[in-house]
């Protein structure tokens, strides 16, 4: 059973919507006694690092979200700012510890012409080739939809499973084991990002 | 290395319920039908879309005024829209503070646009801007040139001149957190003879905002000139409504012409 975080923010309602179209059933998550009942965990974020944890921390869900993560092996996909508090710690407002699963800290995009928020579609480079995400999605629609201002600044590029440009090379996904985090948006990516979820529930 | 596109955005005008066709902002003609747009823009792969209630007034009061034709309810087709959009989504008009904006978050909005209230309730592009992100929040900028030939920015449909230069105006919305501009050109609306290039350079130079421009869009080609001048979201509402797979036709113009679009894509779902 896929498990979908509601923390009463964020975008749930759309990737709720994207399951639902594609026939995946899946279990709202508000408290963390629901965590047990799944074995895929999904983690929609738009909004702000730090409010995101205050967030977490106020639905005492964190440390059982780490157990579960981390001894019971389950999956993760975490969106946006869902993938970026995967770090040791984020830099949005305050710095703000993170769950500290991926090495590396989230910090603002270093620009000096591109505007910010980086809003649009960008074409992603696949940096792990065999990413099982990314399974059966052709060139055509390896292009995804990014809101953000903050990137995911790894200290291991093994982390990384693809990329884009925005001036500088940023992280586009992770992957470490049974934990994934996409900075883009799949669940408004179109066809291409519908492919994503349905990948990542049938892991 | 550029893996950004460009995108090109579509604006859909809605009164009374229904989608319109605009001219001048003020004349509007009904076309099409407000909840199958949404099937036709995902079978074109739309990269992004604005649902705009052109006048809202309209919706809350006068409801028992016989006069005026109510075929749908703009946050009924809002709420049907957010189930079917995996595409950026756009909601703006008539919102006016932050149950409204909450209500059509909770919809499947992805971002709100505040126009009329950048002037009468600034607080709220910050309040949003603090729970949503202020990547969640477009203000919407509706300009005119005046008699001596100087933009300004509207409010209230059009009808009602803000005070204050066009420049201050977008430095304040900047101040306020927004996080990105939506710009229509009221003398252009409808027009179809291409985007104000004199507007657009100057908007561009004011801010480091990312910038939805609109006005004036009457053949493609208009839109691989906003693309030469710099505009990465190119916008438009009309032109969607003349021609067959008008979306499709049109990125596909655009991709052939090595605009740096996403590739055409008929029928993905």
């Amino acid at each position: 059973m896929i498990g979908l975080i509601n923390y009463g923010g964020g975008n749930y309602k759309s990737v709720s919507n994207a399951l639902e179209y594609l026939n995946i059933n899946y279990l709202e998550i508000n408290s963390y006694h629901n965590l047990k009942k799944v074995d895929h965990i999904i983690l929609p974020g738009v909004g702000v690092y730090n409010d995101l944890i205050s967030t977490l921390k106020s639905m005492n869900i964190i440390d059982e979200l780490i157990y579960h993560l981390t001894d019971k092996k389950k999956f993760y996909l975490g969106i946006c700012v869902g993938m970026q508090i995967l770090s040791e710690y984020g830099l949005e407002n305050n710095k703000t510890k993170g769950l500290n699963l991926i090495k590396g800290k989230v910090e603002k995009i270093p620009v000096e012409k591109e505007p910010l928020p980086n809003i649009g579609w960008h074409n992603i480079i696949l940096e792990k080739k065999n990413s099982l995400l990314f399974n059966n999605i052709d060139d055509k629609e390896m292009l995804f939809y990014f809101v953000h201002s903050y990137y995911f600044n790894l200290d291991q590029q093994e982390d990384c499973s693809s990329s884009i440009y925005y001036e500088k090379k940023l992280t586009a996904s992770v992957e470490k084991d049974n934990i994934f985090g996409v900075q883009f948006h799949p669940e408004k990516s179109q066809a291409g990002g519908l492919k994503i979820l349905k990948n990542f529930c049938n892991l | 290395m550029i893996t950004k596109k460009n995108r090109l955005v579509v604006i859909i005008f809605f009164k009374n319920g229904n989608v319109v066709q605009s001219k001048l902002f003020k004349q509007h003609k009904v076309v099409g039908d407000p909840y199958k747009i949404i099937d036709r823009l995902s079978s074109w792969n739309a990269d992004e879309v604005i649902y705009l209630n052109i006048r809202p007034e309209l919706s809350n009061i006068n409801r028992q005024d016989k006069n005026i034709k109510y075929d749908n309810d703009f946050d009924k087709i809002i709420e049907f829209v957010g189930k079917k959009a995996f595409m950026p989504l756009t909601v703006g008009g008539g919102i006016k503070n932050l149950s409204d904006a909450d209500k059509y978050f909770r919809m499947g909005a992805d971002k709100i646009s505040i126009n009329s209230e950048i002037v009468n309730n600034p607080r709220l592009i910050s309040e949003c801007t603090k729970i949503y992100g202020s990547q969640s929040i477009v203000a919407s900028i509706d300009v005119k040139i005046d008699n001596e030939n100087v933009y300004n920015a509207h409010i209230n449909g059009g009808k009602k001149k803000v005070l204050i230069k066009l420049n201050d105006y977008i430095k304040k919305i900047e101040d306020l957190g927004a996080g990105e501009l939506l710009i229509n050109n009221i003398d252009k609306d409808g027009m179809a003879n291409g985007y104000d290039l004199r507007l657009l350079k100057l908007i561009k130079k004011t801010t480091k905002l990312p910038i939805i421009f609109a006005g004036g869009v009457g053949k493609f080609d208009d839109f691989i000139v906003g693309i030469e001048n710099n505009l990465n979201a190119i916008a438009a509402g009309n032109i969607f409504h003349y021609t067959e797979n008008s979306y499709y036709q049109a990125i596909k113009f655009l991709y052939e012409n090595k605009c740096n679009t996403r590739p055409p894509i008929l029928n993905v779902f």
